[in-house]
């Protein structure tokens, strides 16, 4: 057999063409000819990845915008998102506890726990805004979201906790659960929650999970939990500099 | 169907998909810059990071393009997280590598397909490698051939026979075939 013969036989085994006595011969020959059946493998393989105009476009835009491209001048920081009212209470609440923070340098120089924490707390911005689609089959989850961002966090937190024993895996209610308990001051029930997405290993919430539960510790004034899991924050993941600014200061 | 969290990254994955120069450009901005970090602090270099990413939304762009997909985080943590699964990937299949043991670098779950498509984006860039060394009319031929277009509406297209372009698809194809087969990085590849 050529090598014309041969791709057209791979050709018709993948497009299903092959039938009969045909069929049967060239599994057979499969079983027993392992480089044929690599250069099936490849031949699949091949035109898997190639197939469609799309990816190739795709591919020169990338190569394209790679050429051009140069680091931003400041990263734009990955939180700095969403509700403006919301963030702005927020900031006005972070700047009355620098003030304090400041006040306290002044005539003591030694921070608390519960001080960097309350400097470094926000409550995470909420960013499921749908709620008309999915969200809705759930009865109360536009009522915890509203009182959420009304900063009801006590209310809020057992809302969710009622849409969570519906579906007691979902990670993204457990992360705002636990968040809301947190900016309630029960700090144990968040310690609870986040250390759950960080066993589950969560893609959408581990990395703010480790940074939310130092900040559970710091509000129990447990310095040395909070401490070792900052350490667990690496460059590049959520909060990583000012993970490192508050192991700087305790 | 294609779900995300914002309206925004809704955005974004739709832009990926129509290969939108802007949106390109703002996830550079965007996230980037982080997995240069990231990389960089892993035994790798701003190149290295350059590549990952460039794979990564290819990943991904596959994964939308598949019509069913729903983002259940933030996409820029996505991407982070692409990123660092294939760069260690990539770290783990270098026999040469001697830099930090793996086990200290954390990894993420992803979805199975995910780690699939992340374990043959070597292979697949090897591949486009040598696909992009062939000529116009040859990466033409076997890009329809390979969407399945039937050989007399290719002719139609380049105006020849059928039979011609039966004959320059075998030919393409076999050069193709053979340029993956002595490339030093797939026989690696083909190992793990």
């Amino acid at each position: 057999m050529n090598s014309e013969e041969k791709y057209a036989l791979i050709e018709k085994y993948l497009s299903k063409e092959l039938e009969g006595d045909a069929l049967e011969s060239f599994e057979a020959q499969l079983q027993t000819d392992p480089e044929l059946k690599e250069e099936l493998v490849l031949h699949r393989q091949l035109s898997e990845t190639l197939k469609g105009e799309k990816v190739h476009e795709l591919r020169n835009v990338l190569k394209e915008v790679n050429e051009n491209w140069e680091a931003p001048a400041t990263t734009p920081d990955a939180t700095k998102v969403v509700h403006f009212n919301f963030r702005r209470i927020l900031s006005m609440a972070a700047a009355v506890a620098l003030l304090l923070i400041a006040y306290h340098w002044f005539f003591n120089n030694n921070l608390s726990s519960q001080e960097i924490y309350a400097s470094n707390f926000e409550p995470y911005v909420m960013v499921f805004d749908q709620r008309s689609g999915q969200a809705s089959e759930v009865p109360t989850l536009d009522q915890a979201i509203d009182l959420y961002h009304n900063q009801d966090f006590g209310t809020s937190a057992d809302a969710f906790e009622k849409i969570l024993a519906e579906d007691p895996e979902n990670m993204i209610y457990i992360f705002y659960t636990a968040n809301a308990r947190l900016a309630n001051q029960e700090a144990d029930k968040a310690i609870a929650s986040f250390k759950k997405i960080i066993k589950a290993n969560d893609v959408s919430f581990v990395e703010q999970s480790r940074w939310y539960l130092a900040l559970a510790y710091l509000q129990k004034e447990d310095k040395e939990s909070a401490k070792s899991w900052l350490e667990k924050i690496q460059n590049g993941q959520f909060k990583y500099k000012e993970a490192q600014d508050i192991l700087s200061n305790l | 169907m294609i779900q995300a969290q914002t309206p925004r990254d809704q955005k974004i994955l739709e832009g990926i998909l129509h290969a939108d120069n802007q949106v390109i450009k703002q996830i550079y901005d965007d996230v980037l810059p982080s997995v240069i970090r990231w990389v960089s602090e892993n035994n790798g270099t701003e190149s290295d990071a350059r590549d990952v990413f460039q794979e990564a939304i290819i990943a991904l762009f596959r994964k939308v393009e598949t019509g069913n997909f729903t983002l259940t985080c933030k996409l820029k943590s996505y991407i982070r997280i692409v990123c660092r699964n294939l760069w260690l990937t990539r770290i783990r299949n270098n026999k040469k590598f001697t830099g930090t043991p793996l086990e200290e670098i954390e990894e993420v779950k992803l979805e199975n397909d995910m780690i699939e498509r992340i374990e043959q984006s070597e292979k697949e860039q090897v591949f486009f490698k040598h696909f992009d060394a062939l000529g116009e009319n040859c990466r033409n031929i076997l890009k329809w051939f390979f969407e399945k277009i039937p050989l007399k509406k290719i002719a139609e297209k380049l105006d020849t026979s059928e039979s011609y372009i039966k004959k320059r698809k075998f030919l393409c194809k076999e050069k193709l075939v053979k340029a993956v087969q002595a490339d030093l990085k797939f026989n690696e590849l083909k190992n793990h």
